[in-house]
């Protein structure tokens, strides 16, 4: 039910107002990042540098494992701190190790969940020729390299795939349903490695987006699993996002996904702030840079709110790292340094 | 009455059998003083070893002020819940009223002797005074006691509460109001009353009648400097002077003896004189309760005892004789001799020779006839009933000790079983002030105080404020973080059209003056005489804009800029520089009166209606152009030429000069719950708001008041001065944001968007949850008639003409998403029905032709669509919020009414036109 009053729309104005039109920015590479963000951002890190356990992953959270991991990588990685000879650089190669640790060396799964191999295989997508794997193990003995791991990976997110009746992928990769949050972070992954010169055939990914294409409604919504549509920020935001980042802005599915964002920038998502913030945040950037840049200016003043004194956000992901990691990730658009971010 | 005859009455007897009902009160309630002077202080009292004076700790002040006893009017206790029973055997009452309980030791010629449980010490009391003995007995017959309180008391009007006040337990009224007790008097009533005055009498205390506006029951009434007893009904009517009642203070206390069914009224005085009977025989009807109205100064019902009365008029007895009553009736004349607590006799001896009457036959004994006493010193009620007069002796931690008039040793009686001590005799002269003070009231956590603040400088632990009352010997300081405020003067009302002109020219000769180096308190001292003489605040006419903060102190701005982090100024009146977002309240840049930024009210709530979505990134700030539209947004910046703003997150650019007032919004006023957020942590400070009554306002830390100037420091003007002579309020503490909330400007404040009770979302088993339909004040009612015109057709809809049809109303507008969910299924529920029985028309709130047939279109819907332009039929059918459907009957009236689109809306809508068209 809605309440009139709720809704009324703010009007009336007479001013001469006129939008400003500055210069467009530079989108490759940004304009200076604000300062608010820089510090929020630093804290943040700081936070995480300080929960990772010595075996590289961090605890406390329903979301510990590869994936996990993976995230607070992203972070690390997305900062512009050069993760060779940068500021967290024991932090960046604890993490990695933990991952390929993490990594089944037979089926490459990493995890137990396809929502950890998919968010693990982007991090490792994103780490693949950017960090200096010669000191990457104290000792010397990897148990495979980082191309290796996420060549595995990527083995698996398809094998999985071609036993999926519907192209995509759910929670368990045996799985004979899909939905699209799983299946969105698994083909960002992949999306990812292919970027990284990682082999993904076509087929796999036309698979993937045909199935995103199923599930997205005449009005840009994206469902679950089924049909049932509804107002989530989070699948139209992965929708939109795997349309711009596998290279099919030219799908209807893609504007109309993309213009129900754009209508809805201030709205606010109730549940899984973080993940929508996240995924959000790249859906926009890839999708319209104008729009981006409106939303991300409300995206710093909220998060500037939530910081927590230690540099954590407090959030609804059900545990600090990754409420931090996808909070900071959602702020890394302003810095722009991960591949995945290029547009 | 045959004044030579003067016989008294036995049913004397009823006043003084008085078992205090305590009760109702908070036990946490603190006691109250009041003094001559109308100053009211709660606290308790101090240990007072000086009989002459009383010492007083209000929670208010570090230490007890010391009051001479003359200066009192008397101290009013917390009354405990619960009965406090009497102590001892007997009631004795004394001269004068007063009425003491405890045990009888002896009677001798000379003297009784009597023990009190309060002390170990029997004490002695002169024969002559004791006017009668009483046995106490279980009082079943009580029907009230009180008052205690307003419990049980509604005031009818105004219907504005406050007029009646309880003040220990009695019932005070000092503005026209009238009160009614939920008091059934019994057919056969014996009343008395206490009830007293101050000022032009002018009220009327009702027994009866409180269904007829008090007429047909017994009524007492100021009349003309004169109070007197009148019945009247319609056709007749009877009155009994009692007593002339001059300007002034004044008691009345009377014993009524009520019989409803003759109706019969016997008035006797408390001693017992029978005053009169009211002579009509005319019944009336209906309910006799008490009412109370006050029409002019201040009446006080202090006491109200009603018991069920035996029907039998009170026996006439020789009341000059001294006489024993015994239980069954008896009468025995002749002297008391002695009483024999051994045996637990009295001797009496009468004309058949001695009698020995055990205590168990004794009602009451009458000794001797007392002359009435006048005394100077103090009067005690306990809340047991007891009266003490006499002189106090002294006051202690828990005792108050009275030399009673008459009693030849000091009594002495626990604080907690006091109700009131209250001091008789005649005041004192106050204080004159010393000289340059400055006589005010002293406004603290409900207690008023006459006085003057004293030289004083802030220390660890206490604040720079020292009050003196003006009946105290001694100055105290109030203790920091106390809230309230010293009124020197009241606000006046309007000033006329010649006192603006003067304030006028007078702010002109200061701004001629501008331009002199003063330092900052000069320059505030000097803002005081004239820069902010316009009501409300605001300087007309100057050019400079204004700044006000959220305090309510107002700078003028000789430039003002806006950044990201707070307002630049340069100004004249203050040295400071830089102001915080969170500090302001609005600038002015085209200064005007704020009650002159209007906006009718409707527009203004919409303009601070907060919409769910806004909520985590609200506007920050409201513009308002010289044109008076409005527009919301965060101001980012604004210099000389243009303001920057973002508008919905798009960034927008307006010029200065068509902006007349930018208003902050503040978050932390969204929640009305939240505290505000000036009212910061005034523990161990004393924030105090200089205010005048043209609107000017200076807000500080006082630290130091030397010779009339109160000096401190404010965190945004810095040091800052000011003469007390010169201001009329000192607001302390949190009082300031309590009294700058009132203001019109700071009256502009965001609200959240009420929220949505998302009715559709029950589970469908809970039925308390469910939204049956029947739950509006409109079902039952007939539907409002209207006449709209339809979408793209070119007849209108005229629902009267719709009767012998049921009409199913569906509101809707297309930016509801509920309501586009829900339409489907009303169109569905209806669309089985035949067309000439059953209409569906869905009546669009305020919205386009294009809007709407766009999204019936990718809706795929074909529904009749009536077009509600400006609200008005929403507004009949009171559709606060939609979606909502409403089902008319054939004869026009509302039969349903559906907020919300449950997901069983199309079956209730089917079952409901089933019902009205009778298919099973």
């Amino acid at each position: 039910m809605a309440i009139v009053s709720a809704l009324f729309a703010f009007c009336c104005l007479a001013f001469t107002g006129s939008s400003a039109h500055a210069q467009a920015p530079n989108i490759r590479y940004g304009e200076a990042v604000p300062r608010d963000v820089r510090e929020m951002y630093d804290r943040g890190l700081q936070f995480l540098a300080s929960t990772q356990t010595e075996k590289g992953d961090w605890q406390g959270g329903s979301d510990q494992g590869p994936g996990g991991t993976g995230l607070c990588l992203m972070a690390f990685l997305a900062s512009g701190e050069d993760p060779n000879f940068g500021l967290y650089v024991n932090q960046i190669r604890k993490a990695l190790r933990a991952i390929i640790r993490d990594q089944n060396a037979q089926t490459g799964y990493l995890g137990n969940s396809m929502y950890h191999h998919g968010f693990g295989m982007l991090a490792l997508a994103e780490a693949y020729g950017v960090v200096d794997e010669r000191n990457l193990w104290p000792d010397g003995k990897p148990p495979r390299s980082i191309g290796v791991a996420l060549e595995l990976a990527v083995r698996a997110a398809i094998t999985s795939q071609k036993k999926n009746p519907l192209g995509a992928w759910r929670y368990s990769p045996d799985s004979n349903d899909a939905d699209t949050s799983v299946s969105g972070s698994v083909l960002v992954g992949l999306l990812a490695a292919r970027n990284a010169g990682i082999e993904v055939p076509d087929e796999a990914i036309d698979k993937a987006i045909n199935y995103f294409k199923q599930m997205t409604s005449g009005n840009g919504q994206v469902a679950y699993s089924g049909l049932g549509f509804d107002d989530s920020l989070a699948r139209v935001s992965i929708g939109t996002l795997v349309y711009s980042i596998g290279r099919r802005k030219d799908l209807p599915e893609f504007e109309r996904a993309l213009g129900f964002l754009k209508q809805r920038l201030e709205q606010q998502s109730g549940n899984w702030a973080e993940y929508t913030r996240y995924y959000q945040a790249q859906a926009l950037f890839q999708g319209d840079v104008d729009a981006w840049e409106k939303w991300n200016k409300l995206l710093i003043r909220q998060l500037k709110q939530m910081q927590q004194q230690n540099g954590s956000f407090k959030g609804s992901m059900g545990g600090p790292s990754i409420d931090t990691s996808m909070s900071l990730l959602a702020l890394a658009l302003n810095y722009r340094f991960l591949p995945i971010y290029e547009r | 009455m045959n004044p030579m005859i003067a016989f008294r009455l036995s049913i004397a007897l009823s006043i003084s059998l008085v078992s205090g009902f305590a009760s109702a009160a908070e036990p946490a309630a603190p006691s109250r003083l009041r003094l001559r002077d109308e100053t009211a202080l709660v606290g308790t009292i101090a240990p007072s070893p000086d009989p002459k004076v009383l010492r007083w700790q209000s929670p208010s002040f570090v230490t007890p002020f010391e009051f001479p006893i003359e200066q009192v009017n008397g101290v009013h206790f917390p009354i405990a819940p619960g009965k406090v029973n009497p102590q001892g055997t007997f009631g004795f009452e004394l001269a004068g009223g007063n009425l003491l309980y405890g045990d009888l030791l002896s009677i001798s010629p000379t003297e009784v002797v009597v023990k009190l449980a309060s002390q170990p010490e029997p004490i002695r009391i002169d024969r002559g005074i004791v006017h009668r003995l009483f046995r106490q007995v279980d009082d079943s017959s009580l029907v009230y006691l009180g008052p205690t309180g307003l419990e049980g008391w509604t005031q009818v009007e105004p219907k504005e509460p406050g007029v009646f006040t309880e003040e220990t337990g009695q019932i005070v009224a000092s503005a026209e109001g009238v009160i009614t007790g939920d008091i059934k008097l019994p057919e056969l009533a014996a009343c008395e009353i206490e009830i007293s005055w101050k000022g032009d009498a002018d009220f009327t205390l009702d027994l009866g009648g409180s269904s007829q506006g008090g007429k047909g029951g017994l009524r007492i009434e100021a009349v003309e400097q004169f109070i007197v007893a009148v019945r009247e009904t319609p056709t007749d009517a009877d009155l009994i002077p009692l007593q002339a009642a001059p300007p002034g203070e004044g008691r009345l206390r009377l014993l009524a003896f009520i019989d409803q069914s003759k109706p019969q009224i016997l008035l006797f005085s408390p001693t017992g004189d029978f005053l009169g009977e009211l002579a009509i025989s005319e019944k009336t009807s209906g309910p006799w309760g008490v009412r109370l109205t006050n029409r002019k100064g201040t009446v006080r019902l202090e006491r109200l005892r009603i018991s069920n009365w035996n029907g039998s008029r009170p026996q006439e007895v020789v009341a000059s004789k001294s006489r024993m009553h015994r239980t069954n009736g008896a009468i025995e004349y002749g002297a008391i001799e002695a009483f024999d607590a051994g045996e637990g006799v009295f001797i009496v001896r009468g004309d058949q020779g001695e009698l020995r009457v055990p205590v168990a036959e004794v009602k009451s004994v009458y000794l001797s006839e007392v002359a009435p006493v006048e005394f100077n010193g103090i009067s005690v009620t306990g809340l047991d009933g007891t009266r003490l007069s006499g002189a106090l002796l002294g006051i202690d931690a828990t005792t108050v000790r009275v030399q009673p008039t008459g009693v030849k040793d000091p009594v002495s009686l626990p604080i907690e079983r006091i109700r009131s001590l209250l001091v008789v005799g005649p005041p004192r002269e106050a204080q004159t002030p010393t000289a340059g003070a400055i006589v005010g009231t002293m406004q603290v956590a409900d207690q008023f105080i006459r006085g003057w603040l004293v030289d004083g400088r802030k220390g660890t632990d206490i604040g720079c404020l020292v009050w003196k009352p003006q009946a105290a010997l001694n100055a105290v300081a109030l203790r920091t973080g106390v809230s309230g405020r010293v009124v020197y003067k009241e606000p006046p009302p309007a000033p006329s059209q010649a006192e603006l002109q003067r304030r006028q020219q007078l702010q002109i000769q200061q701004q001629q003056q501008q331009g002199a180096v003063l330092n900052a308190g000069q320059r505030m001292v000097q803002a005081l005489a004239g820069k902010f003489a316009q009501p409300g605040g605001a300087a007309k006419g100057a050019a400079q804009p204004l700044l006000h903060l959220r305090t309510g102190d107002t700078i003028s701005c000789k430039s003002v800029v806006v950044t990201e982090t707070g307002v630049e100024i340069e100004s004249d009146t203050t040295d400071a520089k830089k102001i915080s977002h969170e500090r302001i309240k609005v600038l002015e840049l085209v200064p005007s009166d704020p009650n002159d930024v209007k906006l009718k009210k409707s527009k203004k709530e919409r303009l601070l209606t907060l919409p769910r979505i806004q909520r985590p990134s609200p506007p920050t700030q409201l513009l308002r152009a010289t044109s008076g539209d409005f527009l919301r947004g965060r101001v980012t910046a604004m210099d000389a030429e243009k303001i920057q703003l973002e508008v919905r997150l798009e960034n927008r650019e307006v010029p200065r000069k068509l902006v007349s007032h930018i208003f902050w919004l503040h978050p932390d006023e969204l929640d009305p719950k939240a505290a505000p957020p000036q009212a910061v942590v005034t523990e161990g400070r004393t924030r105090v708001q200089a205010y005048r009554n043209d609107g000017f306002r200076l807000t500080f830390d006082a630290e130091e008041l030397a010779g009339g100037t109160l000096s401190g420091t404010s965190e945004i003007l810095g040091a800052c001065r000011i003469e007390l002579a010169k201001i009329d309020q000192l607001m302390i503490g949190q009082g300031i944001e309590q009294a700058v909330a009132q203001l019109a400007y700071h009256r502009w404040r965001l609200k959240n968007a009420v929220d949505p009770k998302f009715a559709s979302e029950g589970d469908g088993d809970d039925e308390g949850g469910r939204n049956t339909g029947t739950e509006s004040n409109l079902v039952g009612k007939p539907a409002p008639d209207f006449t709209l015109a339809l979408l793209d057709q070119e007849a209108s809809f005229k629902l009267s003409d719709q009767k012998g049809k049921i009409v199913v109303l569906d509101f809707w507008a297309t930016w509801c998403g509920p309501c586009v969910r829900a339409m489907p299924m009303v169109e569905a529920a209806v669309r089985d029905f035949p067309e000439d029985k059953v209409r569906l028309v869905a009546v669009n709130l305020q919205e386009q032709p294009k809007q709407i047939k766009s999204m019936l279109e990718r809706h795929k819907l074909d529904v009749t669509v009536a077009l509600d332009i400006d609200g008005v039929v929403a507004e009949r059918y009171e559709a606060s919020a939609i979606p909502q459907t409403v089902i008319i009957d054939r004869d026009g009236k509302i039969v349903r009414l559906f907020v919300g689109g449950s997901n069983d809306l199309g079956d209730q809508i089917k079952s409901t036109i089933n019902d009205l068209l009778g298919v099973k």
